[in-house]
Order: C-alpha cells, then sequence, then structure tokens
C-alpha cells in the first residue's frame, strides 16, 4: 500500500486581483506613440478576453 | 462641430488625444485642469496645446479657441477608463466557433441606447469597443457610435467586415474616425471562409468589406481565427493579411458559449491550439466593464455572473461591480480545495466557464496541463 503523502495547503488568490495603475505625468508632457500599450494593458484590459474571437 | 482634441482623465492621470489617432500624449494634471478652465472661460488653445496638436498629429491649432477644439471630459468618480458594449448579438453569419451561441437580433431602444452611452461617458469610459454578433447591422448603430463619438469616446469596432463596403458607413467612420476597425478573418480562399461561417458569399462580402476600408485608409487590425475548417490555410490568411499591410493576430484558443456550451471548443483546430497566456491578476469590474445588448453589465466578456441591469438601477448600479469582480475571482466551485490554488495562473471566471462547459481539465488549467503532459 502506498503511503500516505504529505500535502501542502497553499494560501488562495488575494481578494482583490486588482493590479496598480501604470505610471502618469505629473509634470510634463509625454508623447505615447502608441496607445495600445496603455489601452490594451492590463490596468484597463482583460487577460483571457482576448481569446474570444466570435 | 467636431472636435479636433480629447482631453481626458485617465486612470489616475490625464491624456491628450486626436480622435481616431493612434498616438496621443500623457498630460499633467495641472495642463489638464488649466485646458478645462480655458475650454470653459473661452479663450485661445494654450501654447504647449498647440506645440504638442503639431508635434504628435501635424495640425495647426495657432489661434484656435479651446472651446470647440478640444473636447474636455469631466473627471469621474466611478473610475472607469473602458468598456465593451455588445449593441446587438444579431449576425449576418453562423459561425461555429462563435462564444455567442445563439444570437437573437435584438437590442435597446435608441432613447435607451442614448441613456447607456450617458452612463458610460458618465463613468469615464474613454475607450468604447462596440461589438456584436455584426454590430453595424443593427439599426441605431450609426446613431450610437456617432453619439459616443461626440460624447469624446475613442471607438473600436469589432466587426466581421461584410458590410464595411456601404457608403453611409465609409461617409460615418471618414467623418468621426474610429479607434480602431477589427475585422474577424475566417478562411483564405471562399470554401473555408464560406464554411466556417456557414454562409455562402461571406467571403465575396469580406473581400469587398475590406477593398472598401482599405482604399478609405481606415485604422484596421485583423483578427485571423483559426480552426479546424481553415486550419490548412492559416499561413495564407496571415500572408494576405501582411500583403494588404494589416496588422494581425492570431486566435486558436476558443471559448465555451456564453450559456456554458462546449460547441466552440469542437470547432478548435487541435494542431493549433497554444498554451494560454499566464493570468496575473487584472482589472475587470474596477477599470473597465461589459455590456449585452440589453445594458446587462459584468465585469468582462467573460466573467457575466450577477449582471447589474443599468437600465433598472442608472449608473449607481456600477459601484457594486468592483466587489462582484472581486468575488468571482475567488476559487470557488471546481476549484474550490484545490491545493494548486497558490500557484495558479488561470483566471478563475474562465475556468468557470469552462468546467460548466464540461470541457477537460487541460483546457483551461496548467496543473491540468502537466498531469496531461506527464
Amino acid at each position: 500500500m502506498t503511503p500516505p503523502v504529505p500535502v501542502t495547503i497553499l494560501p488562495g488568490p488575494p481578494t482583490s486581483a486588482r493590479r496598480a495603475a501604470p505610471p502618469v505625468a505629473t509634470v510634463s508632457i509625454t508623447a505615447v506613440q502608441d496607445l495600445d500599450v496603455i489601452v490594451e494593458s492590463t490596468e484597463c484590459s482583460c487577460d483571457a478576453g482576448d481569446d474570444n474571437p466570435h | 462641430m467636431a472636435h479636433a482634441l480629447i482631453a481626458s482623465p485617465f486612470l489616475d492621470g490625464h491624456l491628450l488625444l486626436k480622435p481616431g489617432a493612434r498616438a496621443g500624449a500623457r498630460i499633467s494634471a495641472d495642463h489638464y485642469e488649466g485646458l478645462r478652465q480655458t475650454a470653459t472661460d473661452g479663450g485661445s488653445l494654450p501654447t504647449w496645446a498647440v506645440q504638442t496638436a503639431a508635434d504628435m498629429w501635424g495640425l495647426d491649432l495657432d489661434g484656435q479657441t479651446a472651446q470647440g477644439t478640444v473636447l474636455v471630459r469631466e473627471p469621474s468618480s466611478y473610475g472607469y477608463c473602458r468598456a465593451s458594449w455588445e449593441i446587438n448579438l444579431g449576425c449576418n453569419f453562423g459561425c461555429k466557433h462563435c462564444y455567442l451561441g445563439e444570437r437573437p437580433f435584438s437590442g435597446l431602444a435608441w432613447e435607451e441606447k442614448v441613456r447607456l452611452l450617458d452612463i458610460m461617458r458618465e463613468a469615464g469610459v474613454l475607450w468604447l469597443q462596440i461589438t456584436g454578433g455584426e454590430p453595424t447591422m443593427d439599426p441605431d448603430f450609426q446613431g450610437a457610435y456617432r453619439y459616443a463619438w461626440q460624447a469624446g469616446m475613442m471607438l473600436t469596432i469589432s466587426t466581421n467586415g461584410s458590410l464595411l463596403w456601404r457608403p453611409d458607413l465609409l461617409r460615418l467612420f471618414r467623418d468621426c474616425p474610429p479607434y480602431r476597425l477589427v475585422v474577424s478573418m475566417y478562411g483564405a480562399s471562399e470554401e473555408s471562409f464560406d464554411t466556417l461561417t456557414q454562409r455562402r458569399g461571406a467571403w465575396k462580402a469580406f473581400r469587398r468589406g475590406m477593398d472598401a476600408a482599405r482604399e478609405a485608409g481606415l485604422p484596421l487590425r485583423i483578427n485571423v481565427v483559426v480552426t479546424e475548417d481553415n486550419a490548412s490555410e492559416a499561413d495564407e490568411m496571415a500572408a494576405l493579411a501582411g500583403e494588404w499591410n494589416v496588422e494581425n493576430h492570431a486566435y486558436t484558443n476558443m471559448t465555451p458559449t456564453i450559456y456554458g456550451g462546449g460547441e466552440p471548443l469542437l470547432a478548435q483546430s487541435a494542431t493549433h491550439l497554444r498554451q494560454r497566456k499566464p493570468f496575473a491578476g487584472c482589472n475587470a469590474g474596477h477599470t473597465f466593464f461589459h455590456a449585452d445588448p440589453h445594458a446587462k453589465v459584468s465585469i468582462c466578456k467573460v466573467g457575466r455572473d450577477d449582471q447589474i441591469d443599468l437600465m433598472a438601477e442608472g449608473i449607481d448600479g456600477l459601484t457594486r461591480l468592483g466587489a462582484i469582480a472581486d468575488r468571482l475571482m475567488l476559487r470557488t466551485g471546481g476549484c474550490e480545495g484545490c491545493a494548486l490554488s497558490g500557484t495558479c495562473r488561470v483566471c478563475r471566471p474562465l475556468a468557470k466557464h469552462y468546467q460548466e462547459a464540461k470541457a477537460p481539465l487541460h483546457s483551461y488549467c496548467q496543473h491540468g496541463d502537466k498531469e496531461n503532459a506527464s
């Protein structure tokens, strides 16, 4: 018979999976050549949703 | 009069944008507040804004008043920056892999559409994706698009492209430039395209729409959808998009239908399936949300549980969405008690979706992947 194997129960995910907002301009004007970088970032987009062709 | 620029809060900062342009500028809170005040007072566009418009987009706005030139979006206490809206699930294609499953042709009445868009604007939504179904088929699509554009939103349309040849649509996109038109490609030949979409003539309509959209210089992106029916043409589809000089991205992993059906998974090409990107948390429900054709709002397209009826609750319904998002991210149901949850890298609402469709573990769980490989 196989002896029992010890199992470590790891803590679950945090209550909130929110991410921090990206750095923002405070004193100057900063060019953003490709707005996708911020629009499609995880701060305001969905990791899983891009698997959703229809 | 159409605005030349948009100044808007965005997350914890501020942006200066040209409607439809890919490039923009982060500006300081002081710049934003100054512009907002100038637009109210009827003063001239400040020098920094004139210079930025010239540098970024080649616009000559010297001597223009701020009012009428810049649409200044008001700050919002709701904290949203992006939303998606299925204006109508009705579609002229019948794709086998579609995650919508049934596609009833229905949506809000015009007055309710306006109300929904007003709520989105007040909630702070700056980028809005209008999708479907085939969104351009909705009888109010053009009115809703124009209304959202005039409210200072940057618009992305997800379309099958089959109607983009229509002169009224081309005029709309010329007058109110979209941020992007995302067109799905379902094959590189008439046979595969019409087979997957289950519509005779779909390929010809797609080509006609793409020809017109390219000629009009619209900001296109192609989603190359690879399934069992067109798998042999995966490279040809990418090559065709490249030949058209349109950026493209291949999608190979399908999602169960929003009703929990596993049919789309059967349409997948097994040899093209890719490992899912590790999920590292997201702000669904906190900074973005999804609205269905009847303004039932969820945290995203995948996690549709506990929808909020915005027509019944109004904008304050959105204040409940953050807590719903946090709850949906907890390991429950089929993942409850999983000893490996500490290293889990899968979006919980996505996993639940697959579990309800009775999909194999390895299709959504990275631990299942290992078990499968061993």
